[in-house]
């Protein structure tokens, strides 16, 4: 049995646990942090995702987020030493409405937008299909764009991380499941099966799995598993250059440079597989036919599976719980593009206790009990 | 209640199991992605092109016997030619593709009888157009009466590189070396099993005879180390390996041609019955991930069975009892596998079975690869050509302590191609091993699709017909 | 269906007998390259049997076909797919 003893033990390596581990050892040098994660580099929800970031949200939260994370994107390859770079395209989102009710969800969060600064705009319909001829004109009554949306790799932005925490004595380990948590002193002990870790602190960053290791403490969250699939093709002609969200459809499009278009589908479900299930393509294809008709013949190439979170008013919850030196950082399927952002502001937290952030007052796990819950309008689960 | 049996693969053990299935009076569907069935090694000819075989006598009646008794019930079961399966499920459902239409089965039970496909060493030069695989070249000569090439070099291992040889030559093709990695006399440590196919064997010494008559160079111990050519193949360098599969300096002989045909042995092509959730375990001898099953070809998941060389490379003559075998065990309910009523009505199939199993020991000797042959692949060769992968970044990853083939599949993106890691999987499995000391245990994780469908194929998604 | 026929690659006569796959023709008649590359390789016919994906060709206006799993048919248009464009005429 192997003890190890940590300031800050953070269980998760997905985009939050390394931005947060990366984050702390900058804040401070010589911090002793562990990051543990159950499974493999990029196994989880972080190497499943459409890969894109956007800051048209209609919730000043969001956009803040996102608008601190696309920055950070912006000059990752400089701030993390990896001149490799993490294949950042600002190609733009265009989030499309396809009825009436759904472009004044869309002209509402425009407006907050602009508040914040963001170059976002409305689109009709024609300037819709100009910009991607292979959309359907069927129902759509207009979108927005923002050009400076875009997508990276999600695998070289963990790498990149990976790299700079391991550069700065960060200790990650893959492979290390914890069984449970319990208390110890002023601090924690998890039961790890490679052992157990002692740590003065604890950052839950395992997203929906947060409420089983709370559970072994006795505290609970409203955190539920959102299990999504997609879909890519085969490399084709460029058609689709703008990453893609309907509202109405709950499609996610993105066409990666290498020509292939990543779907990813959302639809009611339950559970906590990432297997492809059986009803699924027949669920999506004349779904993705309807919102684009000029993907009919491609051929799917692929498709997988991947899980997020759910919370009851879809919002990211970071914060300290009940239990002083217990933090969580849940993403509510939205984690690779506020991972930066949410790794500065939980490094602030946990090292300095610096709660000033609005973002912590509003997204805290407290207002569960307070019943302070708060509304995202532009919404597709993407 | 007739008890739906549906087959994938209309080889030798897909044929078999058929017959057996209908004559226990199931409803049949068996799946194919060929105009005609046969499998590849019992790859049939368009009837226009038919006449002037090359393979050997006794090989050709196995072949005609077995397809005439499959074609003595084919109207009687539902035989989906050129229909692709490109899903299956562990809830046994099976999702084809055929024409521009895709559809579901709901069998009782499903066979997967998919068979095996060859299996390459990459090396310097390899992707040149010229340089195939030595049974797709056969494929060519068999079905289609075209000479792949007019100046073959054949290289590789096992049998069939001389097959392949012997067959060119008696369709009047030139050969002009024959590089084998060990001699066929490898088999003669096996006395016993010899003798146990000692009729095989007398098919294989006249296909020597063959090549030896017509005066081949034969290079005992070579293999390709380097595909030469511009646009596409005009030489091909072939050297000398030792015991351990290291290139012996100085040995190089190069060698002009415009078809290099090689085969290394061959890997099961289990995609499907790894899709349904079915127990797997490596044996890169026999086919490389193959489902576990029992004597009746059943795997851990009820009501799917896997039987011939896709569930372990063991030839034509054992898939097509297995497939009578298994095509019995799925007819029959669950409870019955084993009894002693099947038992005794399968013995004869059985025993057979068991002599031609024992006969495939003295082949296997032959197909044996020294893991240290794999250092034919350098830094810059191409291993993942879909994506053109080179085994610099693959090793990269490896060192960097991504060991699983999903994980390197995530950081190199071998095997997220067009032909989803068929070409080099096995590859990335055998090199991960020499470089680190450990093969990877886990295969990538299966998925659909297992050929690639388009959307519009899927929204035409006709529903099985309620029971 | 006659039994010897012709077919164009790149715009040339191919001579083809029915029964016989595009690759094959294709390789009877000294085309070996069937295909380039997002790199810019040629690549050929490698597998036969169809599960490399490397001979995949336009055929009468539809990409991505495997040449070595279709029969030729009189009058069918093959064209080598460079890079991405698949000589598509959806």
């Amino acid at each position: 049995m192997t003890k190890d003893k940590f300031d800050v033990l953070i269980i998760g390596a997905g985009a939050y646990g390394l931005s947060c581990a990366w984050w702390m050892a900058k804040r401070r040098a010589g911090a002793r942090i562990l990051v543990v994660d159950e499974g493999e580099f990029a196994s989880g929800a972080s190497g499943r995702n459409g890969a894109g970031f956007r800051m048209q949200w209609g919730l000043d939260l969001n956009i803040r987020l996102c608008q601190e994370s696309t920055r950070f994107f912006e000059t990752a390859a400089e701030q993390l030493d990896y001149p490799r770079g993490i294949e950042l395209k600002q190609g733009g989102y265009l989030v499309l409405a396809h009825s009436e009710k759904a472009l004044a969800t869309l002209k509402g969060s425009l407006e907050v937008q602009h508040r914040y600064g963001v170059p976002s705009e409305l689109l009709n319909p024609d300037d819709c299909v100009k910009m991607v001829p292979a959309l359907g004109r069927n129902r759509l009554v207009g979108g927005t764009f923002c050009g400076k949306d875009g997508t990276i790799s999600p695998f070289l932005l963990l790498d990149s991380l990976l790299k700079a925490c391991r550069r700065e004595k960060v200790d990650v380990r893959y492979g290390t499941r914890v069984e449970k948590l319990e208390r110890n002193g002023g601090g924690f002990r998890a039961h790890v099966n490679t052992g157990s870790i002692e740590a003065d602190k604890i950052l839950l960053c395992t997203d929906w799995a947060v409420p089983e290791l709370l559970a072994s403490l006795g505290l609970n969250l409203p955190v539920k598993s959102l299990p999504k699939e997609a879909i890519v093709t085969v490399p084709c002609t460029p058609r689709v250059k703008p990453i893609l969200i309907s509202l109405e459809h709950h499609i996610s499009v993105n066409q990666v440079s290498r020509g292939s278009i990543v779907f990813v589908v959302s639809r009611a479900r339950e559970g906590k597989e990432i297997a492809s299930t059986p009803d699924f393509l027949a669920f999506a294809a004349p779904k993705i036919i309807d919102l684009l008709p000029g993907v009919a013949d491609v051929p799917v190439l692929r498709t997988w599976g991947g899980v997020s979170s759910l919370t009851p008013d879809m919002q990211p919850i970071l914060g300290e719980t009940e239990i002083e030196g217990l933090y969580v950082a849940v993403s509510s399927f939205r984690g690779l593009m506020t991972s930066p952002a949410v790794g500065r502001i939980m490094s602030a937290l946990i090292l300095e206790n610096d709660t000033n952030d609005p973002v912590l007052t509003k997204l805290s796990p407290r207002r569960f009990r307070t019943g302070e819950l708060i509304v995202e309008p532009l919404l597709n689960q993407e | 209640m007739q008890r739906a049996i549906a087959i994938i693969g209309a080889g030798p053990a897909g044929m078999a199991a058929a017959v057996e299935a209908v004559r226990r009076g199931c409803r049949v569907t068996l799946v194919d992605e060929g105009p005609r069935p046969g499998g590849q090694i019992y790859r049939q000819a368009h009837p226009s092109l038919a006449g002037g075989e090359f393979a050997e006598p006794a090989e050709l009646a196995r072949k005609r016997r077995l397809i005439a008794a499959f074609q003595a019930v084919i109207d009687r079961i539902d035989y989906r030619a050129e229909a692709t399966v490109y899903a299956v499920f562990p809830n046994g459902e099976i999702h084809l593709a055929q024409g521009d239409r895709t559809e579901v089965l709901r069998p009782d039970a499903m066979i997967i009888a998919t068979g095996v496909r060859e299996q390459a060493i990459p090396f310097p030069g390899w992707t040149l157009p010229g340089v195939m695989f030595a049974g797709g070249a056969q494929a060519m000569l068999k079905a289609q009466r075209v000479l792949p090439g007019r100046n073959a070099v054949i290289a590789g291992c096992g049998p069939l590189p001389l097959v392949v040889a012997a067959q060119l030559l008696r369709a009047g093709g030139r050969i002009a070396a024959l590089a084998s990695l060990r001699s066929l006399r490898t088999m003669l440590r096996h006395p016993g099993s010899l003798w146990s196919g000692r009729h095989i064997l007398r098919e294989g010494l006249r296909y020597e005879r063959t090549v030896r008559r017509a005066g081949v160079l034969q290079l005992t111990g070579y293999v390709p180390v380097r595909a030469i050519g511009g646009e596409h193949l005009e030489a091909v360098a072939l050297a000398r390996i030792d015991a351990e599969g290291r290139v012996v300096p100085g040995t190089e002989q190069r060698i002009a041609c415009d078809l290099l045909a090689i085969n290394y042995g061959f890997v099961a092509n289990s995609e499907l019955v790894a899709m349904t959730g079915a127990e797997m375990r490596r044996d890169p001898l026999i086919g490389g991930w193959l489902p576990v099953i029992d004597t009746f070809g059943r795997t851990s998941v009820p009501g799917v069975f896997a039987a011939g060389d896709g569930a372990g490379l063991r030839g034509a003559l054992v898939a097509e009892c297995d497939g009578t075998i298994v095509g019995a065990a799925a007819s029959v309910p669950s409870t019955a596998v084993g009894g002693a009523t099947l038992q005794a009505e399968l013995a004869e199939t059985v025993a057979r079975r068991a002599r031609h199993l024992d006969f495939q020991q003295a082949v296997r000797a032959t197909l044996r690869l020294p893991l240290g042959l794999w250092r034919l692949v350098t830094d810059e060769t191409v291993v993942c050509r879909c994506e053109n992968v080179r085994f610099g970044e693959i090793r990269e990853a490896l060192a960097s302590g991504h060991r699983s083939l999903n994980a390197v599949k995530r950081n190199v993106r071998s095997g997220m191609g067009w032909c989803g890691g068929r070409t080099c999987l096995h590859a990335i499995a055998a090199l991960a091993e020499l470089a680190t000391g450990e093969a990877p245990t886990e295969m990538m994780t299966p998925r659909p699709m297992a050929r690639p469908v388009p959307f519009a194929a899927i929204a035409r998604q006709k529903k099985a017909a309620a029971e | 269906m006659p039994s010897e026929f012709q077919i164009t690659f790149e715009g040339k006569a191919i001579a083809a007998r029915e029964g016989q796959s595009v690759a094959a023709a294709l390789v009877a008649a000294g085309e070996r390259c069937l295909r380039v590359d997002e790199a810019g390789n040629p690549k050929g016919a490698v597998c036969g049997i169809g599960f490399c994906w490397e001979c995949r060709c336009s055929i009468d206006g539809v990409p991505d076909i495997r040449a070595c799993m279709t029969q030729v048919r009189p009058g069918m248009i093959v064209r080598r797919q460079r890079g991405l464009d698949g000589c598509s005429e959806r």
